[in-house]
């Protein structure tokens, strides 16, 4: 750091002959200097003097550091500190400077453009500097840097100095045009072509508009790849964008630019092609109509033939829009050359408008995008094609030709509609018969001719006569109930399109419903409901009917439930608060408890019913007085209390639930219900139970109890099942006691019990009930906890052969996490052995086919624990590819052996190529075809491996 | 081999792919045997690259489903192709690609037989007979240029 003082000693001579340009010492002088004139410490005049040594030396370097030192002194002076008088002398000092050396007349550069900021510089000065600089300083012998200075000159001035640029006038142009004439420097280039829209927008060009086109389109199609090393993030799009902008920004471009996007459209690069079109269309927002009119055939003629030839989707869309911009910009014009235009296209086109025709798409896509252009094209096209869409449909008997034509009719019509939202469909003679082809077409046995239908009716809602809305609201009513299959999410947009516009007739329609009886109905209805759950003047009514349907009859009741539990689209969401305004869950459980006929309970119900309980409940404030009301009602059948008890105890939060007695029950149902669903959910209630105890002398006497009770049964599985859920809702929280719960699985595993094995996976296993949602501990790593619990306890089995034993580890495997990085089953040895020894021994098809899977997840995310132990594990898998049992278990197997050829190290895989290959041999003859498909390709990739390339 | 910078065929007909083999519920009965059909050789081979252009040979037509006959009984597959020209130098080449697609991907009880579609090349004996040539199919093999021609029209990995 030098030392700079306060009265110009750091300007003399000394010190001046050791200031170079290569370090910044020049610029931390330079400040000094504007911060000494702007105090008025001194003035420039004395600067000047003192710089006189470098200024006047006879070495080149020495002026350009005098030079380099006042330029930037003038960047850091305010504009009021130099009088125009000072200004003019400078400017003049400048302009003999551009003249000087080219490595002082580059720093000079700099100056000028600090001077040119100067407000107050005198008009003749602007004039003089920019003169010198388009006669002295020729642009493309410079370096980027400093082109980018004179552009950097050239913008400034335009934006200061309009006045002084209009004294130029056509000067100032030719200037421009020589200077950026050439320029390859890609931010240099993203810079001009931003200034370029303003500069094109505010110059006359006069007679250099040509000249200047030329400068600007040679460019056309901007060809660029950036360098990876390129730091500017400069894209080719960037750049193309810029330059379609510059070339659209004037009027007068447009009749050199058609011409020469029309050339570039045919050649055979596609960013020419979509440069071209982009041209094409934003022009027609600057470009005078009458220059398009003049190049209409040849633009129609190029742009039909891309998009007859593309089969790429996004560039026929692309070619389409501009096409649907230029007839729009063409109907702006002289109305008669327009109409003709128009009709001279729908001519030619509308022979191929038939569905056998080769080009039937691509021609009913150009019309549909003139039709969308203006009303007259909608009009004309429509008028032309309309009718001979209509007697096709009508004559045609194939059923998918029907549904594209009518597909193709509503287009044109939505396209009238659009470019006219106020038509009226009475007196246009060719669309008043549409609405009644569409109520036809509802009534059609084709699946895909109905939903034309119907969705062509969606669209021309509001301009349906009377008597047709009318019948259209008929057949709605009746359809509404009924199960129309895949046309059901139509009708229900329809419903909602109706709902939006014409809400009254649409409350008309579903209260002349009624509320139907028969179960399927109630089902469909209250599906079609759905449609209008968005609009708040219906929720009291769906709300009401689904109180209604809930308390109603049994089979209803379920359906209401179902529909209200699957809160997939959101319904519950919307209606819960006015359900539980309504008290709907008193209303519900009061009608539940008088339910008392076993036979009448289905699964599908008592899930609903519990489904529906915990979603309402979990996030509602008054869970606790709610459970408190009702789980103490008297229930006329236990099944029906236990699944209501549940389905009010999950989602309660920690510390609400007091009520223990309830457990006692909960474990009674649990081991002896006779419906299997109520003897799960009980369980599961009582995991999140026992999850969820803050006290814990209360938890051990609680423990204590389920323990005893499941000593007193010998409903052996059942108990084992309780077990593994006090195990799952202990061992989540982190409970000391869970050891001791899981230890006697273990035992049970140790005596052969196939069902404990199935336990230990349930405790791994990710569960709804009892999980963070409904307010669970669950410790992160609980999971890895328990496997290597386990993992070390069954090490010390010696019996290996037994089928729990081998399931055990199976199942542990099966959810063992191994997403993460810590993936506990990469690390332990004793877990490798025991999987190793299951994928050995284990002949439980779909144990197996799990396992399998895990190692498919465990190659693609782990691929360098998979090369670890590569031979091990392969030849297992080469033994599984032959498993006689199941064809999935082979698949899998050789889906492995085809994964890890492109996920594994070559040089891992190549010792083991040759045996691989010798034991598909036999995998390609399967007797199954599938196992051989996969089979072959494996063995294809697995020659491969090595193979030159 | 010499692939030249110009294309012989620059323009070849394009046809439409067939859609994926349907799966039947027979083949999902691990019981039932299922015997090697048409089809699923056609499979194999239909995704062999063109050496000449980024296209399969089905889609060229160079491979119908129709020109295959397979025998399961006497253990015989025969692969008749289409050459897209009649003077097309690839022809050999194609024939090996199939060849040797077969030949790793067949179980080895099976004798492949790949042959021009009689009419369809000019020097259709001369192909045949190379194609039918054991050593000489071996010896090509051993070509360290051609073998590395034969695995990029048959790498399945490169398609899509």
């Amino acid at each position: 750091m030098m030392e700079i003082d306060n009265n110009l000693m750091y300007l003399d001579e000394k010190f001046l002959e050791n200031v170079s340009s290569d370090d910044q010492n020049y610029i931390e002088i330079s400040k000094a200097i504007a911060k000494d004139i702007s105090s008025k410490n001194f003035t420039i005049l004395e600067v000047i003097e003192k710089l006189a040594y470098l200024l006047l030396n006879k070495s080149h370097e020495k002026r350009d550091i005098g030079v380099l030192i006042l330029s930037e002194t003038l960047n850091d002076l305010p504009s009021a500190t130099l009088d125009s008088q000072q200004l003019l002398v400078l400017s003049n000092y400048f302009c003999e400077k551009l003249n000087d050396h080219h490595q002082v007349a580059r720093s000079a550069l700099k100056g000028v453009l600090a001077l040119i900021k100067f407000s107050n510089i005198p008009s003749e000065s602007v004039v003089n500097l920019i003169t010198c600089i388009f006669n002295q300083v020729t642009c493309q012998q410079q370096q980027p840097q400093d082109r980018y200075v004179i552009f950097q000159i050239f913008e400034t001035v335009l934006k200061d100095h309009i006045n002084e640029v209009n004294l130029m006038g056509i000067d100032f142009v030719y200037g421009v045009i020589s200077s950026i004439d050439g320029e390859r420097n890609p931010k240099n280039l993203i810079y001009l072509f931003d200034w370029m829209q303003t500069f094109l927008k505010i110059v006359k060009l006069g007679h250099l508009t040509e000249e200047m086109f030329e400068v600007l389109s040679c460019y056309f199609p901007v060809d660029f790849k950036p360098s990876i090393s390129d730091k500017n993030n400069i894209t080719r799009e960037d750049l193309a964008e810029g330059l379609c902008k510059c070339l659209t920004s004037i009027a007068e471009f447009g009749q050199y630019a058609i011409p020469v996007t029309l050339e570039k459209l045919d050649s055979s690069l596609k960013i020419a092609k979509e440069d071209s079109l982009d041209v094409l269309k934003i022009g027609c927002k600057t470009y005078q109509t009458e220059t398009y009119n003049q190049f209409s055939i040849e633009i129609w003629s190029q742009i039909q033939k891309e998009i007859f030839n593309t089969s790429d989707d996004d560039f026929k869309h692309k070619c389409l829009e501009t096409l649907k911009e230029i007839i729009h910009k063409l109907s702006l014009g002289d109305q008669k050359n327009f109409e003709n235009s128009v009709l001279d296209i729908t001519d030619t086109l509308k022979g191929n408008v038939l569905p056998d025709s080769k080009l039937f798409s691509q021609s009913s896509d150009i019309l549909i995008y003139v039709a969308r252009a203006s009303e007259v094209s909608a009009r004309l096209v429509a008028k032309k094609v309309l009718p001979l869409l209509e007697n096709t449909f009508k004559i045609t008997n194939n059923p998918k030709h029907k549904s594209v034509i009518l597909h193709t009719i509503i287009e044109f019509v939505k396209a009238v509609i659009e470019t006219n939202p106020k038509v009226d469909f009475s007196s246009f003679e060719e669309i008043a018969e549409v609405p009644s082809l569409c109520l036809q077409a509802t009534s059609d046995q084709d699946d895909h001719i109905i939903i034309e239908g119907y969705q062509g009716l969606t669209e021309i809602l509001q301009y349906l006569p009377k008597n047709l809305s009318n019948i259209y609201s008929d057949m709605l009513r009746q359809a509404l109930t009924v199960n129309m299959g895949q046309v059901k999410p139509v009708l229900k947009e329809s419903l909602r399109k109706m709902a939006k516009i014409c809400p009254q007739e649409v409350e008309e329609l579903i209260l002349s419903i009624g509320k139907p009886f028969d179960n399927v109905c109630v089902d469909n209805y209250l599906d079609s409901l759905d449609a209008l759950i968005e609009f708040a003047q219906f929720e009291e009514y769906i709300i009401e009917t689904y109180i209604h349907y809930s308390t109603a009859n049994v089979g209803s009741c379920a359906i209401a439930l179902r529909h209200l539990s699957d809160n997939s689209t959101g319904r519950l969401d919307h209606i819960n608060q006015g359900l539980m305004q309504k008290n709907f869950i008193e209303t519900l459980v009061h009608f539940l408890a008088q339910i008392n006929n076993d036979e009448l309970l289905q699964k599908d119900f008592l899930k609903a019913i519990n489904e529906f309980l915990v979603n309402s409940l979990k996030n509602e404030k008054k869970q606790k007085a709610i459970y408190l009301a009702e789980s103490n009602k008297k229930f006329c059948n236990k099944n029906i209390y236990a699944t209501v008890l549940s389905g009010l105890i999950i989602p309660l939060q920690r510390e609400t639930f007091e009520d223990y007695d309830k457990i006692d029950f909960l474990m009674d149902c649990s081991l002896n219900s006779a419906e299997e669903f109520v003897r799960e959910i009980s369980m599961e209630v009582i995991g999140n139970i026992l999850n969820k105890i803050d006290d814990d002398s209360i938890l051990q006497d609680k423990l204590n109890k389920i323990k005893n009770f499941c000593g007193s049964v010998n409903e052996h599985d059942a108990k084992i099942w309780l077990a593994s859920w006090v195990t799952k809702g202990l061992m989540t929280r982190n409970h000391p006691k869970a050891l001791e719960w899981t230890d006697m699985i273990l035992n049970s595993i140790k005596n052969n019990n196939v069902e404990a094995a199935m336990g230990l996976g349930l405790v791994m296993k990710e569960c709804s009930v009892i999980s963070p949602k409904y307010y669970c501990k669950i410790m992160p790593l609980y999971q890895q906890k328990f496997f290597e619990y386990c993992t070390t306890e069954l090490n010390q089995v010696s019996d290996t052969h037994n089928e729990a034993f081998l399931n055990a580890v199976a199942y542990l495997f099966e959810h063992a996490p191994i997403s993460s990085k810590q993936a506990t089953v990469l690390k332990s040895n004793k877990g490798l052995r025991l999987f190793f020894l299951c994928l050995e021994k284990c002949t439980n098809s779909s144990l197996l086919e799990r396992l399998l899977e895990k190692i498919l997840l465990l190659i693609a995310c782990h691929e360098s624990f998979v090369e670890d132990h590569l031979e091990t594990i392969l030849l297992r898998i080469l033994d599984l590819t032959k498993f006689e049992p199941s064809m999935e278990v082979r698949i899998k197997a050789l889906t492995c052996l085809r994964l890890v050829t492109t996920k594994c190290k070559l040089y891992k895989l190549l010792p083991l190529k040759n045996k691989v290959i010798q034991e598909l041999a036999i995998c390609v003859d399967d007797k199954k075809r599938f196992v051989r498909r996969v089979a072959m390709e494996c063995r294809s990739l697995w020659y491969l491996l090595d193979a030159p390339i | 081999m010499n692939l030249g910078d110009q294309l012989e065929n620059q323009n070849p007909t394009l046809y439409v792919k067939t859609a994926e083999r349907s799966a039947t519920a027979q083949e999902y009965d691990d019981s039932v045997v299922d015997e090697f059909d048409q089809r699923e050789i056609f499979d194999l081979i239909r995704n062999i690259n063109d050496p000449e252009h980024p296209l399969t040979l089905e889609e060229l037509h160079v491979v119908q489903l129709d020109l295959i006959t397979i025998e399961n009984d006497r253990n015989s597959v025969h692969v008749s192709f289409t050459p897209t020209i009649p003077h097309c130098s690839m022809a050999t080449l194609i024939g090996l690609s199939i060849r040797v697609k077969l030949l790793r991907c067949l179980p080895s009880r099976f004798k492949v037989k790949v042959e021009v579609t009689p009419g369809t090349h000019n020097a259709e004996t001369q192909v045949n007979k190379q194609l039918a040539d054991k050593e000489r199919v071996a010896a090509a093999l051993e070509n360290s240029h051609l073998i590395k021609v034969i695995n990029q029209c048959i790498d399945s990995r490169r398609r899509g």
